[in-house]
C-alpha cells in the first residue's frame, strides 16, 4: 500500500471515528439510530478474558458460555431537559446455542416481548435483550421509556437478521431441552445451562462439584403452569455412578424430611418447598415445586420417561 | 493533600472533559473492528457437543501470602474499628421519586445513621470520632453499575458534609475508585463535586487512551510496587485491552498508591448488589477496588475478597462503612441489570466491615428467596465472611453482631 493510500485510509478512518461510525459491524451507526439519538462515544471492544475489563466479576458466567467478544455502543438523547442514555452490548458467543443460553439465564420469564422473526427477546423501560445466531444483545437504558427500548430492540433485531443470524430454535435441535415435557411448559422461562455459574443460579443444590458442570455436564430448565414449579434436566457426558448417594448427601445438608422412594429422592426446604431428584442413564432431573408435592412428582416422572 | 497531588497521582488532567477520539484510540478500535468483520464471517450457527474436561484446581489449594500479614502490629484504627460487631440498619423510607434522589432525606438518613452508630447526635462530634482536620480522607465508592446501580452522588454529598463538619478541608478529600472512567460515567465529575479531588487507579491519559504515545500504561505508576503486595499462586494471560484494566500481570496484585501513600483514612461507601448467592459489598469494594491484577482473583473469590483487607493499607485506614442500599440489585449482579434493581430504601452503618457484610448477606438472601431466585442460604456463600473474621477484621456470626434496626420516620 502506498503512503498516499495509507494516509487516505487513515483520514477516512478518522472521519468515521469522529462520526461515531467505527467499523463495529453490528452496532448501529448514527444514520440508523431512532430519531434524536446520537452516538455518545466510539465503540469499545473487549475480547475473551478482556471482558473482565468491562464487567469485572460479571464476566465469569459469560466466559462459561464461550464468550468471544463484545462491542459496546453508547448512545444519547436530550429530551425535555433530561438526558437519556443507552448502552448497547453486542456479545458474540461460541455458537447460537450458547448465545441463547446466556440470553436465557439473564431473563426471568413473563417479560414483554416483540415479534422479531422468532428471535427470543424481552423488553422493559430500562432493559431489553435478544439472541439471534451466535449473538446476544443486552440493552440498558437510563432515563429511557418503554418506547425507546422497543425502538432499539427492533433496530437490533433487524440488524442481526440482515447480517444472517437466524433465531435459535430449540425444537429439532439436539440438547438437554428435548427431554423437557411440553405440556404446561412456560416457553419464556426455558433456559439452557452451561457451566457452574448458570447451574448454581438455578439452585444451590447444583453448586456441588460432582454434577460436573465444569467438565461437560449441561442442562435445561423451565417453569411449568399452574404454579411455576421448576424442572431442571441434566445431561451428563457419560452415565455417572453413585449419583443418588451424592445427591442424598446434598439434600441432607440443606433440606429436611429427606427420604427415598424407589429411585426418587425427596426433601423439603425450611419454607416448605418440595425438592425431588431422579436419574435415568445419562440424564437426571430435579424438580423444585411449591407445596403441592404430587404435581412435582408427576412432572419428575414425565421428565424421566 | 492538594488537588495537584491528586492530579500527579492520577495524571487525570481531563477528568471532566468530554471524551474525544484520539488517533491512537482510532488505530486500536479500528484494528479491533476489522477483526470483528472477519469474526462475523466465521461465527455461524453450530451445535457443539458437550466436551468432557478435567476439573479445575479448587480454590482451597491455591496458596496466598496471607500469613505474612498476620504479624503486622495493629493500630487503634485497625478493623473492626471503634464499634466491633455494631451495625445500624436504617430504613430510610422513600427516597426515590421518578428516578431522582431526595438529597435532603439522604442527608438526614446519614446523620441519623451516624448518631445511632456512635451515640453522638451532633454530626460534628460523630464524624470527629473517625477523622481529624489533618487527615486526608478517601471516599471509596462503587461506580461499576453506571447510573443504573452505583453509589449515589447524593450519599457521597452527605459523607462530605459530615467530613466537613469534622473540620476536614475540601482539599483533603478525594473520591476514588479503581476506574476513573466508570466514576465519570456514574456521575462523579469535577463539576458535580467542585473542590473535591477525583482519582482512579486505572485511567486514560490526556490522549484519551490507557496507553501513552510510548505504549506505556498511564496508570503504571499508580500502583505501589514498593509496598507489600497480595500474592496468589495463579495467573492469567492478559491481552493489551485487559492489561489496561489490570495494570500488571503475574502472581502479584499491587495496592494503589492512593491507599499506600496518599490517604490517611478511608470511608467505604459501597452499593448493595448480589454476587451469586451472596453480596458484593464492603470487603469486596475495598479488596478489588484497591488492588491491581484482579481478574485472576475471581477464581479464589472468597479468599481474595477477604484477605487483602488484612493488609495495613486497608485494615488500618478504613474507619467507617456506609452502605448505599437506597436501591439494590438482588440478581444477576455484580453487573448492572436494571430488571433486578429495586428501591430497597436502606442504608447501613458500621466500622466493622465483616459484620456489615454479614447483615447485608442475610438481608439480601432473604430478598432472593422471596423473589424466587434462590431457595436457601449455603455456608459456602458465607466463606469470605468467615475468612475475614479469621483475620480478626470483624465478626461474622449473628450472635456476635449488635444489630440496631431503626427507621428514619
Amino acid at each position: 500500500m502506498s503512503a498516499l493510500t495509507t494516509a487516505a485510509a487513515l483520514a477516512a478512518g478518522f472521519w468515521l471515528a469522529v462520526q461515531g461510525r467505527l467499523p463495529s459491524p453490528l452496532l448501529p451507526p448514527a444514520s440508523e439510530l431512532p430519531g434524536g439519538w446520537t452516538v455518545a462515544s466510539p465503540p469499545e471492544i473487549y475480547e475473551k478474558e478482556g471482558l473482565y475489563g468491562y464487567i469485572n466479576g460479571g464476566s465469569e458466567v459469560f466466559l462459561q458460555y464461550d464468550f468471544r467478544r463484545v462491542d459496546v455502543g453508547r448512545y444519547r438523547k436530550d429530551e425535555a431537559g433530561r438526558t437519556k442514555d443507552i448502552t448497547l452490548d453486542v456479545f458474540r458467543m461460541g455458537s447460537d446455542r450458547e448465545a441463547f443460553g446466556i440470553f436465557s439465564v439473564q431473563r426471568e420469564g413473563g417479560e414483554r416481548s416483540l415479534d422479531l422473526g422468532g428471535a427470543p427477546n424481552w423488553t422493559t423501560p430500562s432493559q431489553a435483550s435478544l439472541a439471534a445466531g451466535p449473538v446476544f444483545v443486552n440493552i440498558i437504558g437510563v432515563e429511557t421509556s418503554a418506547e425507546d427500548m422497543v425502538e432499539f430492540l427492533r433496530l437490533m433485531g433487524k440488524r442481526l437478521a440482515d447480517a444472517g443470524n437466524p433465531p435459535f430454535r430449540p425444537e429439532g435441535r439436539a440438547g438437554p431441552w428435548t427431554g423437557l415435557p411440553r405440556r404446561d411448559l412456560q416457553e419464556d422461562t426455558l433456559r439452557y445451562l452451561q457451566g457452574p455459574l448458570a447451574a448454581q443460579g438455578e439452585s444451590e443444590i447444583l453448586a456441588a462439584p460432582f454434577w460436573g458442570f465444569g467438565s461437560g455436564t449441561v442442562g435445561a430448565s423451565a417453569r411449568y403452569s399452574p404454579d411455576s414449579r421448576k424442572l431442571v434436566l441434566l445431561e451428563f457426558p457419560a452415565a455417572p455412578g453413585g449419583l443418588l448417594e451424592l445427591v442424598r448427601g446434598v439434600f441432607a445438608q440443606h433440606l429436611a424430611e429427606v427420604k427415598a422412594e424407589g429411585s426418587v429422592l425427596e426433601g423439603k426446604s425450611r419454607a416448605g418447598q418440595v425438592f425431588l431428584f431422579g436419574e435415568r442413564g445419562r440424564r437426571a432431573a430435579l424438580v423444585f415445586g411449591k407445596k403441592d408435592g404430587g404435581g412435582a412428582r408427576a412432572l419428575l416422572a414425565e421428565a424421566l420417561k | 493533600m492538594d488537588h495537584d497531588e491528586i492530579l500527579e497521582l492520577t495524571g487525570d488532567k481531563n477528568a471532566a472533559v468530554p471524551e474525544a477520539v484520539s488517533r491512537r484510540g482510532f488505530f486500536k478500535l479500528g484494528a479491533a473492528g476489522a477483526a470483528g468483520f472477519a469474526l462475523s464471517r466465521t461465527l455461524q450457527s453450530q451445535d457443539k457437543p458437550a466436551e468432557s474436561k478435567p476439573p479445575a484446581p479448587q480454590p482451597a489449594d491455591i496458596k496466598t501470602n496471607v500469613d505474612e500479614i498476620r504479624a503486622i502490629p495493629r493500630t487503634k484504627d485497625s478493623m473492626p474499628g471503634k464499634f466491633p460487631g455494631r451495625v445500624v440498619k436504617l430504613d430510610t423510607g422513600p427516597v426515590m421519586a421518578d428516578g431522582k434522589v431526595d438529597a435532603a432525606r439522604v442527608e438526614k438518613a446519614v446523620a441519623r445513621g451516624m448518631a445511632e452508630l456512635t451515640g453522638e447526635s451532633d454530626p460534628a462530634k460523630a464524624w470527629s470520632l473517625f477523622v481529624t482536620p489533618q487527615d486526608v480522607v478517601g471516599i471509596k465508592i462503587n461506580p461499576i453499575g453506571g447510573k443504573t446501580i452505583s453509589t449515589k452522588p447524593e450519599v457521597v454529598d452527605a459523607v462530605i458534609a459530615g467530613l466537613r463538619a469534622a473540620g476536614v478541608p475540601k482539599a483533603n478529600i478525594v473520591i476514588w475508585d479503581r476506574r476513573l472512567h466508570q466514576m465519570l460515567d456514574a456521575g462523579f465529575t469535577a463539576e458535580r463535586f467542585p473542590g473535591i479531588a477525583l482519582a482512579g487507579t486505572e485511567m486514560r491519559g490526556p490522549n484519551n487512551d490507557f496507553y501513552d504515545e510510548a505504549g506505556e500504561l498511564w496508570a503504571k505508576d499508580n500502583i505501589d510496587r514498593g509496598a507489600k503486595f497480595y500474592f496468589a499462586d495463579l495467573e492469567m494471560a492478559y491481552n493489551k485491552n485487559l492489561l489496561a484494566a489490570m495494570i500488571n500481570q503475574g502472581k502479584e496484585s499491587y495496592f494503589t498508591k492512593l491507599v499506600t501513600q496518599k490517604v490517611t483514612k478511608v470511608i467505604n461507601v459501597p452499593v448493595l448488589k448480589n454476587s451469586g448467592g451472596t453480596v458484593t459489598l464492603c470487603l469486596k469494594n475495598l479488596a478489588y477496588g484497591a488492588l491491581s491484577n484482579t481478574s485472576r482473583l475471581h477464581k479464589i473469590w472468597a479468599k481474595s475478597v477477604a484477605e487483602p483487607n488484612g493488609f495495613p493499607y486497608l485494615r488500618d485506614k478504613v474507619v467507617l462503612n456506609i452502605v448505599d442500599a437506597l436501591q439494590a440489585q438482588y440478581d444477576k449482579g455484580p453487573g448492572a441489570n436494571p430488571q433486578f434493581v429495586y428501591d430497597a430504601g436502606l442504608m447501613m452503618f458500621g466500622t466493622d466491615p465483616v459484620a456489615v457484610d454479614a447483615v447485608a448477606h442475610e438481608y439480601l438472601v432473604k430478598v432472593r428467596v422471596e423473589k424466587g431466585v434462590q431457595q436457601f442460604d449455603v455456608a459456602r456463600n458465607r466463606e469470605y465472611l468467615d475468612l475475614a473474621a479469621g483475620l480478626s477484621l470483624g465478626v461474622a456470626s449473628g450472635d456476635k453482631i449488635n444489630l440496631a434496626e431503626v427507621a428514619l420516620g
